[in-house]
């Protein structure tokens, strides 16, 4: 019997992506640096030599339930990216989306969502994120 | 094993039957406000404490199968938890430790293991998150949806909602709007006197509550709306008043000024049942009944009507008393009060820059007040009149269908000395456009009158009737062939008599037989 491969599903517009913070430690060794990019001048300032190697349990605001993220994460999501520089209007549209992720919780979006968001028509961003190639770790969730 | 906290379903409302105790709550309600509600938002109040006992009942029955998960209590390992915020699904405390978030001090995180025999981690200990409150009343509130409900079956529970409120003795209703008897205000006899002479002084009306309260020189107290609600119920139970507002809008008139067509139906428009009609039509003759579109027609086409404009033609009766016949059609573009029988209007006319008053007697199905408009118009019997809603629901746009002046070839109903009725083709002059078949001219009216005068005490039968008119119509052809609408308006030109019965007579009657395309002849010609 031949077991068929598992085949890549195109993802549409109403596809939802997030951040798949696996795929930054499998696949980028300087996320921690890149990640520190968006920390807020504040916190730039306290972690610039080393970020502490500690985990928080990251408590969701509708279901309660916990997700243990390091502390980046944790400021990030919790901190930098509630300022109200965060989402400024410039910038790369890969930066954009990887931030509205950071803003609200790494909650999964649709691309028209994220349109809504962005103000950025969906059918570019699912272009730009819907293909094999992966942007800051942004790409549909997993079932 | 998954709970689900189910939404209610289409079939609750479809088969939804209310009891006393809905009564109670909704009387409990009114006293509550302490102000005149109308059917709709009672119903919203119903649709609100149905979802909530349901809700209520349907987590009763789930807490019994665990405990109800909420971050602020602690749990202990080897309970059964139930996650509302996870579609009821139902897992077992595993294990617990000590939370680590800057944020927030002395919380725990439990690892729960559900069916599938994932483990998710819970905060627990938690004072303060969102989900704490969710199961509180207010929040239980704003998850009712009752909009989506009355959208959907609001028409349905109205009616149920009527039906039980009326069997109340507590509660009074004007219009749509119900109130507890107990908390009116008291409009005694004299004030009813004084409102008889105000409205007298108006030339009967229509005036408004409000405009009537501020010549009574009463003190309105704390709640106007109340008193004005008070006074249109105490004028409601008095005869000598007659409500004749537009739907929700209150207004009244002195029941002994309407006019007189408006107070009884016009002898020209009555109608005395003859024979039984037939319950089987062919489709080709239905088809031609909702042509026709007289509001006496019986049968019920089951067709629901929501032009914002139609148009349709004058029949004698009509032309004669100055009337619009209320056919299912024609009523789409009135306002229906829902309890006022005689509603006063206006008509627009456009062209002329002219506003007629009129009255909507809903009962009776007509609409009168045309008359002069006809006349100046110098519309015929068979005549094609437009009409329009406008965003006044008390407000029609009218007009004659328009057409170069002009003399036609007309069926014309001529008078012989001895009050016989012959039809003649003639020219005559036409103003408006009209319906060939429907279209009849009456160069004297006042004879047509006599001939009607003649036959109010003498019973005709329509079988006589018909014979004559066949003769009259059969004349004017070739063929002798005499086509049905052709007849049925003839025929009404000299008694009002609606299409059915003239239809039963044709089809059963040997004398009668039917050519095809709705042409008769009659075997005697």
């Amino acid at each position: 019997m031949v077991t068929k491969l598992p085949s890549l599903v195109k993802p549409t517009l109403r596809t939802k992506f997030h951040i798949d913070f696996d795929w930054w430690k499998n696949h980028d060794r300087d996320w921690r640096i890149h990640m520190r990019s968006f920390l807020c001048s504040e916190h730039q300032a306290l972690f610039s030599d080393e970020i502490p190697d500690v985990k928080f349990d990251l408590i969701d605001q509708t279901t309660a339930e916990v997700k243990q993220v390091d502390a980046l994460e944790y400021l990030l999501i919790t901190h930098c990216s509630k300022q109200e520089s965060f989402l400024s209007k410039t910038g790369t549209l890969v930066d954009a989306v990887f931030k509205v992720f950071l803003t609200n919780g790494n909650q999964p979006l649709t691309t028209i969502e994220l349109s809504e968001v962005l103000g950025k028509p969906a059918q570019l961003i699912l272009t730009t994120f819907g293909g094999l190639r992966v942007y800051k770790g942004i790409r549909p969730i997993q079932n | 094993m998954v709970m689900q906290q189910k939404n209610i379903s289409d079939s609750y409302w479809e088969n939804l039957s209310l009891n006393d105790s809905d009564l109670d709550l909704l009387s409990d309600f009114l006293f509550e406000k302490e102000k005149p509600l109308r059917t709709s938002e009672l119903a919203h109040a119903l649709i609100f404490s149905r979802i909530k006992q349901e809700k209520e009942k349907e987590s009763l029955k789930q807490s019994q199968l665990g405990k109800r998960f909420t971050p602020k209590e602690d749990y202990e390992k080897g309970e059964t938890l139930l996650f509302p915020a996870l579609d009821w699904q139902s897992g077992i405390v595993k294990s617990k430790r000590a939370g680590n978030n800057p944020d927030f001090e002395g919380f725990n995180v439990i690892d729960v293991e559900f069916d599938d025999k994932t483990i998710r981690s819970f905060a627990s200990n938690l004072h303060i998150h969102p989900l704490n409150e969710s199961f509180s009343e207010n929040n239980l509130s704003s998850s009712i949806d009752v909009d989506g409900v009355y959208n959907k079956f609001g028409k349905k529970i109205g009616r149920l909602l009527e039906n039980k409120l009326a069997t109340s003795k507590e509660l009074v209703r004007i219009a749509e709007s119900w109130f507890p008897k107990s908390l009116l205000i008291d409009f005694n006899q004299g004030h009813l006197n004084i409102v008889e002479a105000i409205l007298d002084m108006q030339g009967g009306g229509p005036l408004e509550p409000k405009a009537i309260l501020s010549q009574l020189d009463i003190d309105l107290g704390e709640n106007p709306e109340l008193t004005e609600f008070s006074l249109n119920y105490a004028l409601q139970e008095d005869s000598r008043f007659d409500e004749v507002g537009t739907k929700g809008i209150y207004s009244w008139f002195l029941h002994r000024l309407e006019p007189e067509d408006v107070r009884q139906v016009p002898y020209y428009l009555k109608y005395e049942p003859v024979l039984e009609v037939s319950e089987t039509i062919s489709n080709e003759d239905l088809s031609m009944l909702q042509n026709i579109d007289d509001e006496l027609i019986q049968y019920d086409f089951g067709d629901e009507y929501f032009q914002k404009e139609i148009s349709f033609v004058l029949s004698y009766p009509h032309w004669r008393v100055g009337t619009i016949p209320l056919t299912p059609k024609i009523k789409s573009v009135f306002p229906t009060a829902l309890q006022t029988e005689r509603v006063k209007i206006s008509f627009h006319d456009p062209d002329d820059n002219e506003t007629i008053s009129a009255w909507l007697i809903r009962p009776d199905n007509y609409v009168y007040g045309l008359r002069d408009w006809y006349d100046d118009h110098d519309l015929i019997p068979g005549s094609v009149i437009s009409l329009e809603k406008t965003d006044d629901p008390g407000k029609i746009i009218i007009r004659a269908q328009k057409k170069r002046s002009n003399r036609e070839w007309l069926k014309t109903i001529l008078i012989g000395a001895d009050g016989g009725i012959v039809l003649a083709l003639l020219k005559q002059s036409v103003s408006a456009g009209f319906n060939d078949r429907m279209a009849i001219a009456i160069p004297d009216s006042e004879g047509l009158d006599a001939i009607w005068k003649d036959r109010l005490n003498k019973t005709r039968s329509l079988k006589s009737d018909v014979m004559k008119m066949m003769q009259e119509l059969s004349k004017l052809n070739q063929q002798h062939n005499v086509h049905f609408i052709e007849l049925y308006a003839v025929l009404n030109t000299i008694r009002r008599i609606p299409p059915e019965p003239i239809l039963h007579l044709l089809k059963t009657d040997p004398d009668f037989k039917y050519v095809g395309d709705q042409y008769y002849h009659m075997k005697e010609v």
